[in-house]
C-alpha cells in the first residue's frame, strides 16, 4: 500500500493539514487515527473559548472539531478510524493496526507528524506517601465526565493551575463535586486569566499559589493530601503544612508532546520543546516528515494549531511536487532543497527570558513573505523588549511588551526578504526588561 | 467597591469598580478594562455548557445514521450495555447566548433533568428558554448510533 500523503492523528491540527494539502493539489491522502472518531483532545473539551481567530466566534470545542471535520466535505482524503499506528521509518514506511485490515505497512511520498501530547502523570513529578486511588490527570478526568458520563469524585483537590485543571475545576463544582483548592507550586499560574477568573473566582474555588502537596493518605480510596506553602527554591517549608481531607486528586501539573512514533523516524527531538527540530516550514530533520499541532509543542490556543498544521500541508505539498519534478526531469536546482544538501539556514538562539522558540531554524530561502517565530518565556515578565539581534550583534527587530506571561505563547513576524539577506548564520531572540536596559 | 481581574488581555489589571460612583472603573490600563469592569460588575454573563443524559434505541432502523457525504462517521457512544434495551451516552450541550451568572445553577438543573432521544444534530435546541433565561440549550455535536 501506497499514499502521496499520510497524516498521522486527526486532531485538528491533522484535520486543517489534510484539508491544506489537499487545497494546495495533494489527491492521495489518508489520515490515521487510533480514536474511533475525529477530533483528538476537542471531542472532551466540551467548554466554549475555541475559534475566535480562525472562525471569529466562540466555539466549544466540538463544534471547532465538526467545522474542522466539514473542511474534508467533497475531498478525495481517506480517514481511518480505530488505526493505531505503531511505527515510521526513516524512509517513510509505516506500520498501523486496526480491527478491519488487521496489521499493515503502507508508505508515503511524505508524513505529517500530528499525534497531539499526552499529560505528565504522578509518577513524573513524585509525591511521597500512599498509593490509593481517586488520584488521576484533569485530562483523564474530563474524559470520564465530559464523554462516559461518569463523575469521578466528591470532595476534588486540584495540583497545577494548568488550563485542564482550571476548566476541570469548574466542571466539576457545576456536575456537584466540592472543589477545596487549586494548588500551584510557582508563584503564577500558567493558565489562562480568563480560566482563573471564569472557572476558580466564580466558584469561589482558593487558588493558593507556592504551594504543593507534600504527602497522600488513603488506604483504598484517597482520604487526605498534605499542602505546604514552598519558599523561593520551591522547597516546602516546614510548620506550613495543612491537611485536607478529600477523595479525589486531579493532576494538571503539565503536557507532553507524544513523540515515540517521532523517535522510531529518526527524527531528532529538541529538549526544549519536547517535539520535533523544524525548520520555519515545519520540516522535521528527517527528509519528507513534517510535524505539526501539540505533537510539535504544547499549544494554549487551537486557532495556532490550525495555522500551523496548514503551514505543515502547505509544505508537504510542496516537498511532494519538489520530489516529483526532480525525479522526472535532470535539471536539479542547486538551490538545496533536495534531499541530500543541508539547505542553508539561520539558526535561532535564545536567552535566559526565553524558554523555547518554534522553529528553531529557518530555511533559506524562505517560501513566504513573511515568517513566525513562535516563543515561550520563563517567568511573568513587565515592561520588556523583545529583541532580535544577528551574529554580529546588531538589531534586526525590537518589539516593546507590556506584560508577558508563561502561560500565553508569543509570536513575532519577520519579512522574509529582510531573513534571507541575513543569509546563514545564527540570530538571537532576547526579552530584555526594562531596568536591565536602565542600568 | 468590587475588585475584578480584567480578562480582555493577558495583562489582567486589577480594576476596582466603584458602585456608589456610577460604576466607576479605576485600575485600568485601557478603555476595553473600563467596558469589561462595568459590564462584568453591573450584569455578569456566561455561556454555560454542560452534558445531557442521550438514549437511543436499540434497533436497526435508528442506524440510517452516518452522514454519507463524509468520509467518514462520527459516532461515539461510551455505554454499550447488551442487557439494556437501549443505548446510553452524553450529548454536549450549551446555551445559545450568554447567560446571567445568577442563573448558572438554575440551567445546570434544567440540564440535570433532562434525558432526550437520539439521533441529535449539532445546533439541535434541546430546551428552549432554558431557566427563563432567554437562551436556548442546544446541542453542540453530532451524536449517532454506530452501525454495531
Ligand atoms: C483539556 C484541554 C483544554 C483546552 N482548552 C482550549 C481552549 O479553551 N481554547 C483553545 O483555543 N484551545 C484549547 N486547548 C488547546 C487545543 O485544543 C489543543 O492545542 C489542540 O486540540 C491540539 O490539537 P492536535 O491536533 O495537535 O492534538 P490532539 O487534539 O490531541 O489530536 C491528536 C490526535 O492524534 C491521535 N494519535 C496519537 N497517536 C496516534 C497513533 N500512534 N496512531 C494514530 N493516531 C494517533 C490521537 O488519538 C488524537 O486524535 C485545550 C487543550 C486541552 C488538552
Ligand atoms: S484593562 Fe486593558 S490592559 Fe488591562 S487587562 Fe484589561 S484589556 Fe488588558
Amino acid at each position: 500500500m501506497h499514499a502521496d500523503l499520510i497524516i498521522i492523528g486527526a486532531g485538528p491540527a491533522g484535520l486543517a493539514a489534510a484539508a491544506e494539502a489537499h487545497r494546495h493539489g495533494i489527491r492521495d491522502i489518508l489520515v490515521l487515527e487510533r480514536d474511533n472518531e475525529p477530533g483528538g483532545i476537542l471531542n472532551q473539551c466540551i467548554h466554549n473559548g475555541f475559534g475566535l481567530h480562525i472562525y471569529k466566534e466562540e466555539l466549544t470545542g466540538p463544534e471547532y472539531a465538526a467545522r474542522a471535520f466539514d473542511e474534508l466535505r467533497d475531498t478525495s482524503v481517506v480517514v481511518k478510524q480505530d488505526t493505531m499506528v505503531l511505527s515510521v521509518s526513516p524512509d517513510r514506511v509505516l506500520s498501523a493496526i486496526n480491527p478491519a485490515d488487521g496489521y499493515f505497512e503502507v508508505s508515503a511520498g511524505a508524513i505529517i507528524l500530528a499525534m497531539g501530547c499526552r499529560e505528565r502523570t504522578r509518577g513524573a513529578i513524585a509525591i511521597p506517601g500512599d498509593r490509593p486511588s481517586g488520584i488521576l490527570t484533569a485530562g483523564a478526568a474530563q474524559r470520564y465526565v465530559n464523554i462516559e458520563g461518569c463523575m469521578v469524585g466528591k470532595r476534588v483537590v486540584l495540583l497545577g493551575s494548568g488550563d485542564i485543571g482550571l476548566i476541570m475545576a469548574r466542571r466539576m463544582t457545576l456536575e456537584g463535586a466540592e472543589v477545596l483548592a487549586c494548588v500551584e507550586l510557582m508563584p503564577f499560574s500558567g493558565g489562562l486569566t480568563r480560566n482563573i477568573v471564569q472557572c476558580l473566582q466564580d466558584y469561589n474555588i482558593p487558588l493558593m499559589l507556592s504551594h504543593t502537596i507534600t504527602d497522600i493518605r488513603g488506604k483504598n480510596r484517597l482520604q487526605s493530601v498534605t499542602v505546604s506553602k514552598v519558599d523561593d527554591d520551591l522547597r516546602p517549608i516546614p510548620g506550613t503544612e495543612t491537611e485536607m481531607e478529600c477523595d479525589t486528586l486531579l493532576l494538571s501539573v503539565g503536557l507532553i508532546p507524544e513523540n515515540e512514533l517521532s523517535k522510531t523516524a529518526g527524527v531528532e527531538l529538541d529538549p526544549r520543546t519536547g517535539g520535533p527540530r523544524v525548520t520555519d516550514d515545519t520540516r522535521t530533520t528527517v527528509p519528507g516528515i513534517f510535524a505539526c499541532g501539540n505533537v510539535l509543542h504544547v499549544h494554549d490556543l487551537v486557532d495556532n494549531v490550525t495555522l500551523e498544521a496548514r503551514k505543515a500541508g502547505r509544505a508537504a505539498a510542496r516537498f511532494l511536487r519538489e520530489e516529483k519534478s526532480d525525479n522526472a526531469g535532470p535539471a536539479r536546482l542547486p538551490n538545496g532543497h533536495g534531499r541530500t544538501h543541508p539547505a542553508p539556514s539561520l539558526t535561532i538562539q535564545t536567552d535566559h527570558n526565553v524558554i523555547y522558540t518554534v522553529p528553531q531554524s529557518f530555511r533559506l530561502p524562505l517560501p513566504d513573505k513573511t515568517a513566525d517565530i513562535y516563543f515561550r518565556v520563563r517567568s511573568i515578565l513587565r515592561e520588556c523588549e523583545i529583541v532580535l539581534t544577528d551574529a554580529a550583534g546588531r538589531i534586526v527587530r525590537r518589539v516593546p511588551k507590556d506584560y508577558m506571561t508563561p502561560g500565553e505563547m508569543e509570536k513575532i513576524t519577520l519579512s522574509a526578504d529582510a531573513l534571507n539577506e541575513l543569509g546563514t548564520q545564527t540570530l538571537t531572540l532576547s526579552v530584555v526588561e526594562q531596568e536591565a536596559r536602565d542600568d | 467597591m468590587i475588585e475584578l481581574t480584567c480578562i480582555v488581555c493577558p495583562k489582567g489589571c486589577r480594576l476596582r469598580v466603584d458602585e456608589n460612583d456610577g460604576y466607576k472603573v479605576t485600575g485600568n490600563a485601557c478603555p476595553r478594562g473600563a467596558a469589561y469592569g462595568r459590564e462584568e460588575a453591573l450584569d455578569p454573563k456566561r455561556v454555560v455548557t454542560s452534558t445531557v443524559r442521550i438514549l437511543f434505541e436499540r434497533d436497526a432502523e435508528s442506524v440510517d445514521s452516518v452522514r454519507p457525504d463524509l468520509p467518514a462517521p462520527l459516532p461515539l457512544v461510551s455505554y454499550f450495555d447488551p442487557d439494556l434495551p437501549h443505548i446510553e451516552a452524553r450529548l454536549p450541550v450549551k446555551t445559545s447566548v450568554p447567560i446571567p451568572k445568577a442563573k448558572i445553577a438554575d440551567v445546570m438543573n434544567a440540564v440535570h433533568a433532562v434525558t432526550v432521544r437520539g439521533p441529535y444534530d449539532i445546533g439541535d435546541v434541546i430546551i428552549k428558554n432554558v431557566a427563563e433565561t432567554g437562551a436556548d440549550l442546544i446541542a453542540t455535536r453530532d451524536l449517532r448510533v454506530p452501525d454495531a
